[in-house]
């Protein structure tokens, strides 16, 4: 059972003639501890994808399952409830809740969720701790740095038992060693056995992904092979 | 590539046999340019021949230990120093590629650059697996594939300008047309997908 | 870096920790919380604009309930007061009659004693200082009630006219009497009158008896030798009256709450949108729509509480401050706990209510929104302004409808739902307005197309702001109107003797004053007898000296002479008054079998000085009437004097250049008519006018001078001077209200413009253009509040006085011009000035 599942989706902006196809037609299936990056430059779809995939869009045709569960079938409390036990989001820059601490930033889905404050505390600083921020859980939003504010996020994303990551352009504004700090989080996180799909254009970035899925014009037009060893690459390297 | 300066460098930490220099080397690259010791004793039979590096010991081979000169050491810091030469003109194959499938007719130009795209991220996928897997404070290795990866970005980017200037001419030969059944590649992303 | 991530669970719903609702909330409202520290400037002004209007309504209402004298001003707690002329010698046998009849009876006499110098004479009372039903009107402002034979206490008033202070000696008829305390009538404060005890007055002019008795018992008492005045019964009146004040409650309150709807709906509208993103972001986390709406929801129920309290507790607190400037205004002490508790807490308790609902509709929309949509802040569609325009059209047009009805019947829920539904309309017509100023701005600047736009971008809240700034202007309007209106109809139906800026000097009283404005008093019938004698030469000569002393002591700009018309060919019968031979128009009347005549009024002569003052052409006068008046209502009366009665008929003609002051000369005779029933031209007095209403120091001056003069003077009674005040003080606070709203709504949707402003600082605006955006959007939503406001207060005023629209044919100019134009400048300069460039421009707050 794939952990996401997207069949023949499609999603429609507008009606005559300032329609615009978002997506057509994609079909995509992300398993558990699977990272698939989705590749494509700006306009081709690729946050349409994650917001459909998230429950945060309806598609306009095709079926979006997610651990198995059509999310078609679900009502908007459902959908919710899903969003605060097994989707995690990270957005590209706007990601935290100013009034919140990091703490309470990364507690929020489970309290929202109704566990005990105690419970969600504890798992808020021990996400927080994973991430390397413990003496940070007490900060406001703005008082944390670009890098630390998508730590927690990622946290946030994390916290629980979730099994479905989504990420787009987790690491926006942040310098490259600080974006690669982000995308190994993400990759930890998956090797866990969290299903993840980060959107971005950045081949670094994707680069990060078991698989590396290429759209454009909201079609998936190719994908990655499967991974070879590292050994083949040097040994081919060296071959040339 | 300067195997040249690298054993100077590495004779600049005191003197060494050439088999020690040749793993010390490999060491520090990360592994990632595997070089033969062949390969290393023609190079320092050059520098000793140039009064870069001075020998002791006898003969051949494994016994014989290797020393820099004053000349080795200016010559190792001259080159430090020096840019390196980033004004050759363009001869990538890559480049020429794509050129030539703009003006052969019935080949999609697009089709051509994410073949080339795909098997450089694939490229990437791996450079990137070995800094996953590598340990977190080999920075020799690290940076070493982040030169890597770098490249093979700029590599990416340059497919993407590409596209992104030919869509924008409207060339492109047999440029695949929006809404009809795609050529190979979707089809084989469906199928793999099945297969998982 | 590592994980140590359990695999995800089969099922993503399965509960994996024990989960309640109440956690969820609580973290729900501790972020609420935070997002309400951390927009405190937002808060606080919405608040603000909810305590505003709740104080508002709280005075608004305090005053309504007060404003009208009370009953007890005359009934003081009785049921019942029968007044009686001529009660001569057997005074207390009517009382102890009285009390037969009608159990306990409190008796009050009477005796007028003549000011020098002045027409209205001083009543000196006797009357038992804590009596049964009097007691409660009398206060002692200073010293004490009278406790003896010769004791006597006053009004402020009578003092200073007879400038006397407590322990001097006043001299009246005949006796000396030590003045021993200052007093009042609380609940009426025009009421002058001197205290004296029970049986000091030898011979009282009248006789008030108070008494818990119905009015119809009170009718039935016979008392043999006493003049029947009247019977005043604290009945039908007082239901009436409770029921009209009611409405008028009811009216306030409706429109107040209108106004605190209004105001919280644009103040939730540009909260929510501040939050929107935030709330998306939640929403993405997983809260459900239920959890968002209820953040909305706390947000309103919480700044609504507080400002319905802070509003709650301001208008008391002003209440109480400002109760003796009221207690001036309206002519009577104020009970501080009279005020309308009921429509008070009840009104506070809604605007509760209202803060809520007005903050669900917003958190309804965000809920609602697509969270992608929210998440980028994007503003949602603005719904076509036209299909809002045609609702809103129909719905004023219901509410006119409404208020047509309700203004005849008074029924509470038509005039209730009128209010409401002309508010909404205003509302739902305000985007289409938006639109149109914006239409008309396409080739302005930069700044002021950009102010546009985003005001018609972001509809839902600048709709709202410019339906709370036209209610607010609307509701100064309406004020303005009504007083302008009820100005107007004060001075051409009951506008008292006569105008505040007018003086008029009596050679020998003024000859209406025997019965009051206009009738009543039933003629001397006559006899035979004396020489006809009208005032000689010599008194007249120094009638007109005095004048001339007053007029110029005051600086009056106008002085004319009034002549009365007489006939001094017939010999006056003996003991007739001496003006007995006046001509006066009077009505034949029946009365038990009886035939007299009932006095219409007495005209003056139609000179050319009296024409010309008024601006009435010569040939008027020369036309064939023999009476021109401004009173409508002298078909039927005959001229003649009091002493033969009518003979004539009269043709009167109908001038409305002629005032409607009682004692100025509204009704004149004509030359033709003088000749015609040969009547001799006498003056009478003299009309001085000034520029500016009359001072009492003015009037005091006025008084000796003519008090040495032997003549008296006439000035306007003081009783509704202090309720124009009322009014010019209404429309004064309208206006600042006004303001006020406007000035906070423009506050509310600037700092929803502090990213533009950030944006165009970055590209190199000046901190000019950066000023003019905010002004923009000030004088926009200046402009049309006021547009707005004056017309849905007019449509509102229209449909109340629908059966009397010529009512309003006097329209306030200045006001409506300072609220057309004024508003939109005074909105305009403060936008300038406190349009500037937030501090942080580099540094983008999370939001």
């Amino acid at each position: 059972m794939s952990a996401l599942q997207l069949s023949r989706v499609s999603k429609v902006y507008g009606v005559g003639a300032g329609e615009v196809h978002a997506l057509r037609s994609v079909d995509l299936s992300v398993e558990p501890g699977e990272l698939v990056a989705v590749m494509g430059p700006s306009g081709s779809g690729k946050s349409t994808l994650l917001t459909i995939a998230g429950s945060l869009e309806e598609p306009t045709s095709g079926e979006v399952s997610v651990g198995g569960l059509p999310l078609s079938r679900m009502s908007r409390n459902e959908r919710a409830a899903l969003r605060r036990r097994a989707i995690g989001y990270v957005f590209q820059d706007f990601n935290l809740l100013a009034g919140l601490t990091a703490a309470e930033n990364v507690s929020l889905p489970l309290e929202l969720d109704g566990t005990s404050i105690k419970a969600a505390r504890v798992a808020a600083v021990d996400a927080l701790e994973r991430l390397g921020l413990a003496d940070r859980a007490q900060h406001f939003p703005d008082e944390l740095s670009g890098g630390e504010r998508q730590r927690v996020a990622i946290a946030r994303a994390v916290v629980g038992q979730r099994h479905l990551l989504l990420a787009d352009e987790p690491s926006g504004a942040l310098d490259s060693v600080n974006g690669e700090a982000v995308m190994r989080l993400v990759r930890a996180t998956c090797q866990g056995g969290v299903a993840g799909v980060v959107v971005t254009h950045d081949a670094q970035l994707a680069s990060w992904a078991d698989r590396v899925v290429f759209l454009r014009d909201g079609r998936i037009v190719d994908q990655t092979a499967e991974p070879a060893g590292p050994e083949s690459l040097l040994e081919a390297d060296a071959a040339r | 590539m300067s195997v040249r300066h690298a054993l100077l460098a590495l004779l600049s930490e005191g003197p060494k046999y050439g088999l020690q220099m040749r793993d010390e080397f490999e060491q520090q690259t990360g592994e990632v340019w595997p070089l033969n010791v062949g390969q290393v004793y023609t190079t320092l039979q050059r520098l000793e021949r140039d009064g870069l590096v001075a020998s002791d010991g006898e003969g051949e081979g494994p016994q014989k230990s290797y020393r820099i000169t004053t000349d080795g050491a200016a010559e190792l810091d001259t080159w430090l120093r020096t840019p390196p030469d980033l004004s050759a003109p363009p001869r990538d194959e890559l480049v020429i590629k794509v050129l030539v499938a703009i003006r052969v007719p019935g080949v999609d130009v697009h089709d051509v650059i994410q073949a080339h795209r795909r098997h450089v991220v694939e490229l990437m996928q791996e450079w990137t697996r070995i800094k996953r897997d590598a340990a977190p404070d080999d920075l020799n290795l690290t940076l070493v594939v982040d030169a890597e990866l770098f490249r093979l970005d700029s590599v990416v980017r340059w497919l993407d300008a590409a596209e992104s200037r030919l869509r924008r001419s409207g060339t492109g030969g047999a440029r695949r047309q929006v809404g009809r059944g795609p050529a190979k590649t979707p089809a084989r992303t469906q199928q793999e997908q099945v297969g998982r | 870096m590592t994980t140590t991530l359990a695999p995800p669970p089969a099922a993503p719903v399965a509960p994996q920790l024990p989960r309640s609702r109440r956690v969820a909330r609580r973290a729900i409202r501790r972020w609420a919380w935070r997002m309400l520290r951390r927009e405190w400037r937002q808060q606080v002004l919405v608040l603000s604009l909810i305590a505003l209007a709740v104080g508002a309504t709280t005075i608004g209402l305090g005053i309504v309930v007060n404003v009208l004298p009370s009953d007890q001003a005359i009934l003081g707690t009785a049921q019942t007061r029968i007044d009686l002329g001529n009660p001569g010698a057997h005074v207390s046998a009517d009382i102890s009659l009285a009390r037969q009849a009608l159990g306990t009876v409190e008796a009050i006499e009477h005796q007028a004693v003549p000011v020098p110098g002045s027409v209205t004479p001083v009543d000196l009372r006797a009357q038992d200082p804590h009596g049964t039903f009097g007691a409660a009107m009398l206060r002692v402002v200073s010293g004490s009630y009278p406790r003896g034979t010769g004791q006597v206490a006053m009004t402020a008033g009578v003092a200073a006219t007879f400038d006397l202070t407590i322990g001097d000696r006043w001299l009246v008829s005949g006796r000396a009497l030590r003045v021993v305390g200052l007093v009042e009538n609380p609940k009426n404060l025009q009421d002058a009158f001197a205290l004296v005890l029970p049986g000091q007055l030898r011979s009282p002019s009248s006789l008030t008896l108070l008494t818990d008795a119905s009015g119809s018992a009170a009718s039935n008492l016979h008392l043999p030798g006493t003049d029947f005045r009247g019977i005043i019964s604290n009945g039908a009146s007082k239901a009436k009256r409770q029921r009209e004040q009611a409405v008028i409650v009811l009216l306030i309150a409706t429109v107040g709450l209108s106004f605190i709807g209004l105001l919280a709906v644009a103040g939730f509208s540009v909260l929510a949108h501040r939050r929107q993103r935030a709330l998306g972001m939640i929403g993405a986390v997983g809260a459900t729509n239920r959890q968002v709406r209820r953040v909305m929801l706390a947000n309103g129920a919480a700044v609504g509480t507080v400002g319905a309290a802070a509003g709650l507790v301001t208008g008391l607190v002003a209440w109480f401050a400002l109760r003796a400037v009221f207690e001036r205004l309206v002519g009577h002490r104020i009970d501080a706990t009279s005020i309308p508790w009921w429509a008070v807490i009840t009104g506070a308790g809604l605007a509760i209510l209202m803060s809520v609902a007005a903050s669900w509709w917003p958190a309804r929309t965000i809920a609602r929104m697509p969270i992608v949509a929210a998440l980028s802040g994007r503003p949602t569609p603005p719904r076509p302004a036209h299909r809002f325009a045609l609702f809103g059209i129909v719905l004023a047009a219901a509410g006119f409808a409404l208020l047509v009805r309700g203004g005849q019947r008074h029924t509470p829920v038509v005039i209730v739902s009128g209010v409401l539904a002309t508010t909404a309309g205003m509302l739902l017509l305000a985007p289409l307005g938006i639109r149109a100023v914006a239409a008309t701005t396409r080739r302005a600047p930069i700044a002021v197309r950009l102010a546009m736009r985003d005001l018609v971008r972001f509809q839902a809240r600048s709709g709202a702001a410019l339906a709370a700034a036209g209610l607010a202007i609307g509701i100064a309007a309406t004020i303005a109107i009504n007083a302008a209106a009820s100005q107007a109809a004060d001075h051409s139906l009951s506008g008292g003797n006569l105008p505040t800026n007018q003086l008029v000097v009596w050679l020998d009283g003024n000859p209406n004053d025997q019965g009051g404005p206009g009738d009543g008093a039933v003629a001397i019938a006559g006899g035979s007898g004396a020489a006809p004698a009208g005032p000689s030469p010599a008194v007249i000569a120094s009638g007109r000296r005095t004048a001339d002393a007053i007029a110029q002591a005051l600086h009056a700009r106008h002085h004319i002479q009034l002549d009365a018309a007489a006939d001094l060919h017939t010999a006056l019968p003996t003991g007739a008054p001496p003006d007995a031979d006046r001509a006066i128009l009077l009505r034949p009347i029946t009365d038990n079998g009886r035939h007299g005549w009932t006095l219409v009024t007495t005209p003056l002569v139609a000179t050319p000085a009296v024409l010309d003052f008024y601006g009435i052409p010569s040939s008027a006068a020369r036309s064939n009437a023999d009476i021109l008046s401004a009173r409508t209502d002298l078909r039927g009366s005959q001229l003649g004097t009091g002493f033969n009665g009518g003979s004539a008929a009269v043709s009167a003609r109908v001038l409305n250049r002629l005032p409607n002051y009682t004692s100025a000369p509204n009704t004149l005779i004509t030359e033709q008519a003088l000749r015609a029933n040969r009547f001799t031209r006498q003056p009478a007095g003299w009309l001085l006018q000034t520029d500016r209403a009359l001072t009492s120091a003015q009037v005091t001056e006025a008084r000796h001078l003519a008090a040495i003069g032997g003549v008296t003077i006439e000035t306007r009674t003081a009783g509704d001077r202090s309720l124009q005040k009322l009014r010019e003080y209404a429309t004064i606070t309208g206006l600042l209200v006004a303001l006020g709203v406007l000035a906070m709504t423009v506050g509310l949707i600037r700092s929803e413009t502090a990213n533009d402003l950030r944006t165009l600082a970055a590209t190199g605006a000046s901190s000019g253009t950066r000023r003019t955006l905010t002004a923009a959007s000030a004088t926009a939503l200046g402009v049309l509040g006021g547009v707005l406001g004056t017309a849905g207060a007019y449509l509102a005023l229209i449909a109340w006085n629908w059966h009397d629209v010529g009512y309003l044919n006097r329209p306030p100019y200045v006001e409506l011009a300072a609220l057309l134009l004024g508003l939109p400048v005074a909105a305009a300069v403060g936008g300038w000035l406190f349009g500037r460039t937030p501090a942080a421009i580099a540094r983008r707050p999370l939001d």
